[in-house]
């Protein structure tokens, strides 16, 4: 190389390198390029953007986005009841096997160039409720309608190529068969992820559908998307009359606590969920501090989710062991300690009120009887395994547990392992003793959470393999009620005789701590998760 | 001598192909010893085993071992990487994408990085020698931060400072604070580098032979040590870029970029074997690319010296 091209190259090397950079940063600008504006809201989400096809969606983080475009056949209101979404009145049968659902007439889909050059969207049908549910039952969905959905098991080996209970019998009428009686059948699709999609937009690209492409009929359309970001705008049709101003809802990708909260601070975003290692910097006793509360107001979500030891009784079968370590945790001390009391104790999987329901009292904390419990009980002072993940203040939660075992004389030994991980080792041969898990409630009835004492369910979402065939029985009872109170009745039942035997001790249910800039109000979430927009409206709009 | 270079070509192509299918082969044994189920992480925790073992069937993760790891090899030969398991899309595109995006903030924080070593070490050559002696306090102290540590400070100083204005780090700020963020390990590691090579060579029998001829100290480094001192200076790139690289999964955490790190992140830990495949792929070449280059820049310069 000639001796004075030398350092020109470098420089030239250099030049390329700093251009590329700023072309990369050009390459990432959002498309569309949109002004701040006052009606337009920031939300960052903790972790990346994956599908927007809600079908295949298992993420909580994007799932905030989804169920803006989309939406189902029944929702969910903050006191926990169903309510009328896409079908507007829905009955049963009288012995509860035939569910009959009247979709709402001139509910459109957003706009797209699958349904034709012309208007470019069509009504729903019943028939795109059915699509949808038979691909919602190949996923994620499955353990929603498994055992009660006719055709349902032959559609999932291949036996058949259609899922024979859910029938389109006219073009606003769709009908789901069930195998079993289940008066309780409306609480299983309260969720948002049972939402309603059309075949033509899937199949047309299926390539692009979930990734650029998102076609609901729910109160916000997709605008744009990039890898870290997507942008929607207010659905100008939208079948429900809406009070909110926004004009463009921004959901941001930011993984780092600590920048994520630099740009709240700066007002780039307008709520923000509060990092759990960050509360004691805006909260004190689960409330704002003073000097935030000219700027931000703050906003406590209860919602659908227990976090729970679960002790897997193949492998613990003894009792007296079971009840001496749901004794020794101290729930409160978890709560206030570890959680800045932005949790609740949990009595049981339920969360507390659902429906009506309280769980009866479980098993206090009281060391003394803790010991008790273990010398009546065979263990020898064996190592328990306690498997723990990486889900949030799991990794302290399961440290306190740990020494909270230690002092009544029980030997716990920690395996830190990643979330996918933990899943797939409860579903294996190679099950630990103890685990720390975490259920977000699919289901709005307290009966269909209890299922998961049910002894039939195992692995899921029995994972712990309780048995004990009064449950059983009792469970069965309350699936086949009608009557609230004597389904709650039942449910204390249920509640009382499993928690005497410790198979699980549910410790506490999360809540949702948010900071909302003051000059936002009308925002809200359900007990599902559902992040409610449509009512959010910004100063001066 | 046509036939001489394709015979040299020919082994090279060898040899790449022996290696790929080497790691390939590694990457295959590993992630099927793993103990997360791909499948299940799939389709959730509450999916039904009905669905786990149709999706499962689906796609082909129910035939025997030896089975899946033929169609992996045949795959891989034909440059088919198929279809993500988390996504369901092909691999190609998407790695495509994420690729080319950490292929330019690492090139552009190895760019920015070799510049700027290279102006901190004609500072501290020809500067006065307590310039040179902070210049080397300066670069011990920040190479041995951690990645995490000063992509955070970086970016929640920027942030917090306002220079970006209401837009925090979108249209392309977070592209341009990362690349700041990486350059600062390559910087002031080969900054260090350089100057302790300097050092050695300012005071070599040539550079005193040649300094008492009557030279200046400029004249000295620039015929002189310059050489001497990129010696180790180029062969210390191809360990930066592998660690820049490397660097890459934290600093796209940090700042929330879709490239490389993050993805490869995601597949890993959702067992997605189809995308670690095809990144391990194109890291290969990337790395044989790299390797290739330094060394040809080695020889270019050792050829200098001994003229």
């Amino acid at each position: 190389m000639n001796a004075r091209l030398a350092p020109l190259s470098l420089v030239l090397i250099t030049v390329i390198c700093v251009g590329i950079t700023f072309i990369g940063a050009g390459c990432t600008r959002e498309a569309g390029g949109a002004k701040t504006k006052t009606a337009e809201l920031v939300v960052p989400i903790e972790n990346d953007i994956q599908t927007l096809d809600p079908a295949q969606l298992s993420d909580p983080f994007t799932s905030r986005i989804v169920w803006q475009i989309y939406e189902g056949l029944v929702g969910l209101d903050l006191s926990g009841n169903p309510i009328p979404l896409l079908a507007k009145s829905w009955s049963a049968s009288s012995d509860h096997r035939v569910w009959t659902f009247v979709l709402r007439p001139n509910v459109f889909f957003h706009e797209s160039e699958a349904f034709g050059s012309g208007k470019r969207t069509r009504g729903v049908a019943a028939e795109d409720v059915r699509y949808s549910y038979v691909r919602f039952a190949k996923g994620f969905g499955s353990f929603v309608f498994s055992g009660l959905v006719e055709g349902l098991d032959d559609f999932l080996s291949g036996r058949s190529m259609n899922v024979s209970g859910f029938v389109a019998s006219n073009e606003r009428e769709f009908v789901v068969r069930l195998t079993r009686p289940d008066p309780a059948f409306i609480f299983r699709i309260t969720s948002p992820y049972l939402s309603i999609m059309a075949r033509e937009v899937v199949e047309s690209d299926p390539n692009a559908f979930g990734r650029t492409v998102a076609i609901g009929t729910g109160p916000f359309r997709l605008r744009n998307r990039t890898d870290t970001q997507v942008v929607l705008e207010p659905n100008p049709a939208y079948w429900r009359a809406v009070s909110g101003s926004l004009g463009r809802l921004n959901f941001r990708v930011d993984k780092n606590a600590q920048i994520r909260v630099a740009q709240f601070e700066k007002g780039v975003y307008g709520i923000m969920g509060l990092p759990a290692a960050l509360h004691s910097r805006f909260l004190a006793h689960g409330k704002l501090l003073p000097q935030w509360t000219r700027r931000y107001q703050f906003y406590r979500a209860e919602t659908f989710n227990v976090h729970y030891l679960g002790i897997d009784n193949r492998r613990v079968p003894d009792v007296h062991l079971r009840r001496a370590i749901a004794m020794a945790v101290d729930k409160q001390a978890i709560v206030r300690g570890l959680l800045g009391s932005l949790a609740r104790t949990a009595d049981e999987l339920v969360p507390p009120g659902l429906q009506g329901f309280r769980a009866p009292s479980p098993l206090q904390f009281n060391p003394a009887q803790a010991r008790d419990e273990l010398a009546r009980s065979s263990y020898k002072g064996e190592k328990l395994s306690l498997l723990i993940s990486d889900a949030p203040n799991h990794e302290a939660v399961g440290q306190f547990l740990q020494s909270q075992l230690k002092s009544v004389g029980i030997q716990v030994e920690l395996q830190r392992v990643d979330l996918n991980t933990l899943i797939s080792r409860l579903f294996s041969a190679v099950r630990p003793d103890l685990f720390l898990a975490f259920s977000e409630w699919v289901f709005s009835a307290p009966e269909l959470i209890l299922e998961s004492y049910r002894s039939t369910s195992f692995p899921n979402p029995n994972l712990t393999g309780y048995r004990n065939s009064k449950v059983d029985e009792l469970i069965a009872k309350a699936l086949s009620a009608t009557d609230r109170s004597e389904i709650n009745r039942l449910c204390e039942q249920i509640s009382k005789l499993a928690a005497s035997e410790a198979p699980v001790v549910p410790l506490y249910h999360l809540d949702g701590a948010f900071l909302i800039e003051n000059r936002y109000s009308g925002f809200s979430i359900n007990g599902h998760q559902y992040w409610d927009f449509t009512e959010v409206r910004a100063e001066g709009n | 001598m046509m036939a001489w270079h394709a015979k040299r070509f020919a082994w090279w192509l060898f040899r790449v192909a022996r290696l790929l299918l080497i790691v390939s082969t590694i990457v295959f044994v590993v992630f099927s010893a793993l103990p997360s189920d791909p499948i299940r992480s799939i389709v959730g925790i509450n999916a039904s085993e009905e669905a786990v073992a149709a999706l499962r069937h689906e796609l082909g993760y129910d035939r025997p071992l030896p089975a899946r790891y033929l169609d992996f090899v045949v795959s891989l030969f034909r440059w088919d990487f198929g279809q993500s398991l988390v996504t369901r899309r092909p691999v190609g595109p998407e790695f495509g994408r994420a690729y080319l995006l950490t292929l330019g903030y690492v090139g552009a924080a190895l760019g920015l990085g070799v510049a700027l070593s290279l102006g901190l070490l004609v500072l501290g050559a020809l500067g006065p020698r307590v310039l040179q002696q902070g210049i080397l306090r300066v670069s011990i102290s920040l190479t041995s931060l951690p990645s995490l540590v000063v992509a955070t400070s970086v970016g929640v100083i920027i942030v917090r400072s306002g220079l970006l204005g209401g837009h925090g780090l979108a249209h392309g700020w977070g592209f341009v604070l990362a690349t700041v963020s990486l350059a600062v390990y390559p910087t002031f590691s080969l900054a260090e580098i350089a100057l302790r090579a300097r050092q050695k060579a300012a005071f070599s029998q040539t550079a005193m032979a040649v300094r008492s001829l009557g030279y200046t100290e400029l004249q000295v480094f620039r015929y002189c040590t310059l050489r001497l001192t990129l010696l180790p200076w180029i062969g210390h790139l191809s360990n930066i870029a592998a660690s820049l690289v490397a660097g890459s999964v934290i600093i796209e955490a940090v700042f929330s970029l879709p490239g490389l790190g993050r993805l490869l992140v995601q597949a890993v830990l959702r067992g997605d074997l189809p995308m670690v495949q095809g990144i391990v792929v194109a890291s290969v070449f990337g790395f044989v690319l790299l390797d290739w280059t330094t060394r040809s820049l080695s020889e270019r310069v050792i050829g200098r010296t001994h003229r």
